[in-house]
């Protein structure tokens, strides 16, 4: 069990965030209510599934909130959901997915549009999406950023060790998914 | 068709099916093949910490799928794998609780209190060969109750169960499984309806697409693979991020222990049987609850064996019956917990989830209880494959009794690969997974954001498992819900006019009350 002040803040905004859904959001954004009859034909509305669920979400909050204000706090531990250190890992962790992202998404066009196959037309990445190499550069260096980068920020420290075994994950990984099968797209191949 | 032709046509299904190539002019079953290499991976993943066999199955799965297409003759070969991956990595788990005193799966953490002080005295060998003796007794005693049990179960849900009642049934289903999953059954409660609210976005019977807040993105809702990946195994990786963190800072060692040549005997087999036999009785038991883990099975299985034990060397200090009786506990819940999937379309457990995922991104077979329609004038194809997936079930365990205990002595080396380098290729994997299966990058924003609500429900102990069960389950539920309701004449108590639909309802509550008052004394 967390903290009690970390369950009770947890029940609430849930609570909160629950009615929110079943008093705005559910009525907005749904055609049909939650029983409708339409040519003296009366049926269950899309309305009802979405409403049943986040009503029950908040009968759970808010029974949830009743049991710690009512029982004793025996089970509570003073642990906090994060520290400062964790917040900053996760951030740098998100920011190495953002970049590698990036850099798998945007590698190959930039690539092909700087190095491609000149001439009077030049080729679009579109049209070497399957074609070696241009296919695999923004998988390969999107791929080797991510494992080397989070590895890194874990182990706290950057060896050759795990920039070699990144590379060699990423190389696994395209021989498993791209050699064996020509219809099969590594990212982000099927986005062009 | 009798039964007996159903079961037949099952076997030879598998035997008799597309080959995989020719020695000596006998062709070999690719589903046998698929069997063995599920198998065979399944203990490589197990005995690797940090991995796990729904792991396996999650990657595997669009890879399957690539290779056999989405025609029923792929659901042999790809169930066959899955139920081989979900066999070999319960045996392979026990490899490094053993010998590293680090659980390869989380079931296989009550094998460390006996198996690695056995390896300490030099009974590595031993230890492994109980581990192994244990767990394919307790497995194969689990698959002959699924063949047994699945196909009575579903024939009496088909006859006695209307919409209304198979709505509860569902409902009872997702209480059960929040009530038993985590620490607080109102935790587990809000994780299965958010489940059902996240499956409603985006579908729905009006031509405008609920819930999608009129963005193109929702319009489709979330892809099942996305959601359910990204929730079990990246939200997992997220969370181990933060431990490997903090056990680099703290600069935590494994220890190593040295091999040894000590054999189990049959005489010591024969004894290990009363251990064994109990055991897997519990874990059968258990197993065949929807939501009740191995690791709830082995903790009962090691307490059972520990009340029944009079040995000269007492439970914790190296006694391989708590070996044999933790073993035969968690590998006999594999079998059972199919019984919920295939007579009530129920999964019961993540292994489960990812042959539902199969089944349903394949198609032509839709586990519940209407696959056991035993039809005479024609042929029910579904209950074929039924028949063939229990053929590959046992030809896993003729594998698992054959070549088991000799691969797990090979795949020790695994335990050495270090997690902090491994987790982020889990990572990467996963994403490359749900990318080749969906070719959008849309997908893979799904799944990382539904990585960060599993990160998050893990921080604050909600249990992930019943999100994904009630998310798989949401279009079921609704489907029986607006059938119940128009059956009933738009009566609003339709889903309490029979007694069994009341029955069903009055335990659901009754389960979560129960164990609220557990959680609250423990």
């Amino acid at each position: 069990m967390l903290s009690k002040k970390v369950e009770l803040w947890f029940a609430l905004f849930t609570a909160a965030l629950s009615c929110l859904a079943f008093f705005f959001w559910i009525p907005n954004d749904t055609e049909t209510g939650l029983i409708e009859t339409y040519r003296r034909q009366t049926f269950v509305g899309d309305a009802f599934i979405p409403t049943v669920a986040v009503g029950s979400i908040a009968l759970c909050a808010f029974v949830q909130v009743l049991l710690l204000v009512f029982n004793s706090d025996e089970n509570s531990t003073s642990a906090e959901l994060f520290d400062g250190a964790a917040v900053a890992l996760y951030i740098k962790v998100s920011l190495v997915i953002v970049l590698s992202l990036v850099l798998m998404f945007w590698a190959g066009p930039i690539a092909v549009s700087v190095f491609g196959p000149g001439g009077e037309e030049p080729l679009s990445y579109r049209q070497l999406r399957a074609t070696f190499p241009w296919s695999l550069i923004g998988f390969f260096l999107g791929g080797i950023c991510l494992v080397a980068g989070v590895t890194r920020l874990i182990e706290g420290r950057f060896i050759a060790i795990s920039l070699m075994t990144a590379v060699a994950a990423v190389i696994f990984l395209i021989i498993v998914f791209q050699v064996p099968f020509d219809g099969m797209l590594l990212p982000p191949n099927g986005d062009f | 068709m009798g039964a007996f032709d159903y079961v037949w046509a099952g076997v030879l299904a598998v035997f008799q099916g597309p080959a995989a190539f020719s020695v000596f002019g006998i062709a070999v079953s690719i589903t046998l093949l698929m069997v063995l290499f599920g198998f065979l991976l399944g203990i490589l993943v197990g005995a690797t910490p940090g991995l796990s066999g729904p792991f396996a199955m999650a990657v595997s799965l669009p890879i399957l799928l690539s290779v056999f297409g989405f025609t029923p003759a792929a659901l042999l070969p790809v169930l066959g794998f899955l139920v081989g991956v979900m066999k070999g990595s319960t045996v392979g788990g026990s490899v490094p609780a053993i010998l590293f005193n680090t659980p390869g799966t989380p079931d296989a953490l009550m094998t460390t209190l006996d198996g690695y002080p056995m390896a300490q005295k030099g009974q590595a060998k031993k230890a492994l060969q109980t581990a192994h003796f244990a767990s394919a007794c307790g497995d194969t005693f689990s698959d002959l109750v699924l063949f047994t049990t699945a196909p009575f179960l579903a024939i009496l849900v088909e006859s006695y169960l209307g919409f209304a009642e198979k709505a509860a049934l569902i409902i009872l289903s997702l209480s059960f499984v929040a009530a038993v999953v985590g620490a607080s059954p109102m935790k587990g409660l809000i994780a299965a309806f958010l489940g059902i609210l996240v499956a409603s976005v985006g579908t729905g019977e009006d031509s405008y697409p609920r819930l999608s807040l009129e963005t193109e993105i929702l319009a489709n809702g979330f892809p099942l693979i996305a959601a359910v990946l990204g929730v079990l195994i990246i939200g997992e990786v997220f969370t181990s991020f933060e431990q490997m963190w903090r056990e680099q800072r703290a600069n935590i060692r494994r220890e190593i222990i040295q091999d040894s040549n000590d054999k189990l005997t049959w005489a010591e087999r024969r004894k290990l049987l009363p251990f064994i036999g109990v055991s897997a009785v519990v874990g059968t038991v258990v197993g065949a609850l929807p939501g009740i883990g191995s690791t709830l099975a082995a903790t009962l299985g090691y307490a059972t064996g520990q009340r029944m034990h009079k040995g000269a060397v007492p439970f914790g200090q190296g006694a391989p019956e708590g070996v044999a009786a933790t073993e035969a506990a968690n590998s006999s819940v594999s079998g059972a917990n199919l019984i919920p999937v295939l007579s009530l379309g129920i999964p019961g457990n993540v292994g489960a989830v990812f042959l539902i995922l199969a089944a349903e991104s394949i198609g032509g077979f839709n586990p519940g209880p209407s696959v056991f329609r035993f039809t005479v004038n024609e042929v029910n194809p579904e209950l074929v494959i039924v028949f063939g997936l229990f053929t590959a079930m046992m030809f896993a365990n003729i594998l698992n009794w054959t070549i088991g205990a000799r691969f797990m002595g090979m795949v020790g080396v695994m335990s050495r690969v270090p997690k902090q380098r491994l987790m982020p290729i889990v990572l990467l994997l996963t994403l490359t997974a749900i990318y080749v299966q969906e070719t959008s990058f849309i997908a893979v924003y799904f799944a990382l954001t539904f990585g960060v609500l599993g990160f998050l429900l893990r921080k604050l102990k909600v249990p992930t498992l019943p999100f994904v069960i009630a998310f798989i389950l949401a279009g079921n539920l609704e489907t029986a819900i607006r059938q119940a309701f128009a059956v009933a004449d738009a009566d609003v108590y339709f889903l309490f006019r029979s007694p069994i639909s009341i029955t069903f309802l009055v335990l659901s509550v009754l389960v979560i009350v129960f164990f609220s008052r557990g959680s609250k004394k423990a």
